[in-house]
C-alpha cells in the first residue's frame, strides 16, 4: 500500500514536472501579452525534434553520456528560442495593438503550421528518441522503483525552475517582465523597452520547453510531429490550474496533474488517465476561475 | 521653450479629440493645463509622451519632434509621464517600483535618499507591495518613480485625483518644491483652482481647444474662467 502510493509520487512528481516546465511557458506569454500561445506546445515538439538530430550528430564526438545529455538540452533550449522569437517577430508583434483574438487565431494558425510542416519534414511516423542515458535504478526493494531518469527529469526541473524564480524575483529584468505584465503602458512610461521584454518572456518560455521535451523524450523515447498537441493541452489545463499568469501556479499545477495522473491510472483506470486533466480544468473553471493562485484584477472607476 | 506643440491634431478613429492645437512649456515653469472631463488634456498628454500617434502636428522637445517617437525612448531623452490614475504596479514592492522608475539609469543609493527625503512614507514601506498603499502614498510613489529618471520635464495627469483635501495640498507643494529644484513641469488638472494657484502659467482647453491662455494669476481673476472652472456664479 505504502510502497504503491509512494510509486506514484516518484511517476508523478517526474510527469509533473515535464508538465510545469511547458506550462511555465504559458503562463509567463500570458502573463505579459495576455494571449494562450497555442504554438508553445509545437515549440516542444520542435525541441523533441531537435535533440533528436543532435543527438545522433554528437553522439559520434562525445562519448560522455552526462556531457552528451547536456549539450543535448542546451542545443534543444538554443533552438526552441530561436523558433520562439521567431514566430513572436513574425506573427505576434505586427499585432501588437490589434484585438486580443486576432493574436489568439494567428497563435492557432502558428501551431497548425508548425504540426503540418514538421509531419512534411520528419514524417508523420514515430521516432525513436535516442536513450542518452542508460536507465539503472537508484533504489530497489519494497516494490519501489526510483530510476536515475526520472531522478534527472525531477532535478533539472526543479534547478530550472529555482534560476526562473530567482530571475523573476531578483533581476532588473525579471521585474520588469512583471512589471510589463502588469501594466504594459505604464511600462513604456518608464522607459522600459517593452518589446525587448517580450522578447525576453519568448525565450525563457521557449528554452524551458526545449528543455522539457529532452526531460520528456527520455522518459517516453517515441516521439511524432503531433506530440506537442497532448502536452501542450495538459500542460494549458495546468497553467489554467494554477492561475494563468502566475509563475508560481504554473509550477504547482503542472505537478498537481502529475500527481493526479499518476494516482487516477493507478487507483482507478488507465482509460482515465487523459480525462482527469480535462476534468480537472473543468472543475476549476466552475468553482475557481482565477485558478489556484491566480487573481482577478478589478477596475478601478 | 523646453516643449513646443505645434498645430498638434489627434483622433480616436475618426473623432477629432484635439484639433490643431499649439501651446508651450519654458523651462523652469510650471504650466496648468485645466479644463471639464472630456475635453482632452489627458489625450494631449498621452500624444506628448508618444502613447498615442498624433494626426498632425509636431511635438518639439529639448528641440526635437518626438511627434513619432517610442514612449521609451522619449523617457530617455529626459521627459517623464506621470499617468492618470497614478499607474503604479501594483503587484511590485515600493523599492521595485523605484528601480522601474530608474530603469534608464542605475538606481543608486543617493537617489533613494533623496525619494525618501521628499517622502519619508515611501522608506518606512519600501519592502510593501505597492498596491497595499492609500491613494496619497501611491501618488507619491508615482512622482518619485518619474523623478528617478531625471526628466527635465515632468508631465502630471491629475494627481489630485482621489485625494482629501489635505493630501492634495501637500502634494501640490512637494510639486512646487520638484520644480523649484529645477524640473519643468506640465500639469494636467481638473482641480483649476489648486492647478492655478501653484502654476506659473495656465491654458484653458474645451473640447480639443485651448480657449485661454495667460498668466495663472489673469485666469483666477477672469471672469470667464471663474464661472466655468472655479465653481463661481
Amino acid at each position: 500500500m505504502l510502497q504503491a502510493f509512494l510509486q506514484n509520487i516518484i511517476n508523478g512528481m517526474a510527469q509533473g514536472s515535464v508538465y510545469a516546465l511547458v506550462a511555465l511557458g504559458y503562463t509567463m506569454v500570458y502573463g505579459v501579452l495576455q494571449f494562450i500561445n497555442f504554438a508553445h506546445s509545437d515549440i516542444f515538439m520542435l525541441g523533441a525534434f531537435g535533440g533528436f538530430f543532435l543527438a545522433k550528430w554528437l553522439s559520434p564526438f562525445i562519448s560522455n553520456p552526462l556531457i552528451l545529455l547536456m549539450a543535448v538540452v542546451i542545443g534543444s533550449m538554443a533552438f526552441c528560442v530561436a523558433v520562439g522569437l521567431t514566430i513572436e517577430r513574425i506573427a505576434y508583434r505586427p499585432l501588437r495593438t490589434a484585438p486580443r483574438l486576432n493574436v489568439l487565431i494567428t497563435a492557432i494558425g502558428v501551431s497548425l503550421f508548425l504540426e503540418n510542416f514538421g509531419q512534411i519534414i520528419f514524417g508523420a511516423d514515430p521516432q525513436v528518441f535516442p536513450s542518452l542515458i542508460s536507465t539503472h535504478s537508484l533504489l530497489e526493494g519494497e516494490g519501489l522503483v526510483l530510476n536515475n531518469i526520472q531522478l534527472t527529469v525531477v532535478v533539472v526541473s526543479v534547478l530550472l525552475m529555482l534560476i526562473l524564480h530567482w530571475i523573476v524575483r531578483h533581476t532588473k529584468l525579471g521585474i520588469a517582465m512583471r512589471a510589463v505584465s502588469f501594466d504594459i503602458e505604464v511600462a513604456n512610461l518608464m522607459g522600459i523597452p517593452t518589446d525587448t521584454i517580450i522578447l525576453f518572456t519568448f525565450t525563457i518560455g521557449s528554452s524551458l520547453a526545449g528543455a522539457a521535451s529532452i526531460l520528456y523524450g527520455l522518459s517516453y523515447p517515441k516521439i511524432e510531429p503531433l506530440l506537442g498537441m497532448m502536452i501542450g493541452l495538459k500542460a494549458f489545463v495546468a497553467a489554467v490550474f494554477g492561475g494563468i499568469g502566475s509563475i508560481m501556479g504554473a509550477a504547482v499545477g503542472g505537478i498537481v496533474l502529475g500527481l493526479a495522473e499518476s494516482f487516477t491510472v493507478y487507483y482507478v483506470s488507465s482509460t482515465f488517465r487523459d480525462a482527469i486533466a480535462f476534468g480537472i480544468l473543468i472543475l476549476i473553471l466552475l468553482f475557481r476561475p482565477a485558478g489556484l493562485f491566480g487573481t482577478f484584477r478589478r477596475e478601478k472607476v | 521653450m523646453i516643449l513646443s506643440i505645434k498645430n498638434l491634431s489627434v483622433n480616436y478613429g475618426l473623432i477629432p479629440a484635439i484639433r490643431n492645437l499649439s501651446m508651450d512649456v519654458a523651462p523652469g515653469e510650471i504650466v496648468a493645463l485645466i479644463g471639464a472631463n472630456g475635453a482632452g488634456k489627458t489625450t494631449i498628454l498621452r500624444a506628448i509622451s508618444g502613447l498615442i500617434k498624433p494626426a498632425a502636428g509636431n511635438v518639439i522637445f529639448d528641440g526635437q519632434d518626438i511627434a513619432h517617437v517610442k514612449p521609451h525612448l522619449i523617457v530617455r531623452s529626459g521627459m517623464s509621464h506621470v499617468p492618470e490614475r497614478r499607474g503604479i504596479f501594483a503587484n511590485l514592492t515600493v523599492y521595485e517600483n523605484l528601480l522601474m522608475g530608474a530603469y534608464t539609469r542605475k538606481l543608486l543609493t543617493g537617489d533613494l535618499e533623496e525619494v525618501y527625503s521628499l517622502f519619508p512614507r515611501l522608506a518606512e514601506r519600501k519592502k510593501q507591495v505597492a498596491g497595499t498603499l492609500s491613494g496619497g502614498e501611491q501618488q507619491m510613489l508615482a512622482i518619485s518613480r518619474a523623478l528617478l529618471s531625471r526628466p527635465k520635464l515632468i508631465l502630471l495627469d491629475e494627481p489630485s485625483l482621489g485625494l482629501a483635501p489635505q493630501i492634495t495640498k501637500s502634494i501640490f507643494e512637494t510639486i512646487q518644491r520638484i520644480n523649484k529644484s529645477g524640473t519643468t513641469v506640465l500639469l494636467v488638472e481638473q482641480n483649476a483652482q489648486a492647478a492655478l494657484k501653484v502654476s506659473h502659467r495656465g491654458y484653458v482647453l474645451e473640447v480639443g481647444e485651448i480657449t485661454h491662455s495667460d498668466s495663472s494669476q489673469a485666469l483666477l481673476t477672469n471672469d470667464a474662467v471663474r464661472k466655468a472652472y472655479l465653481g463661481e456664479h
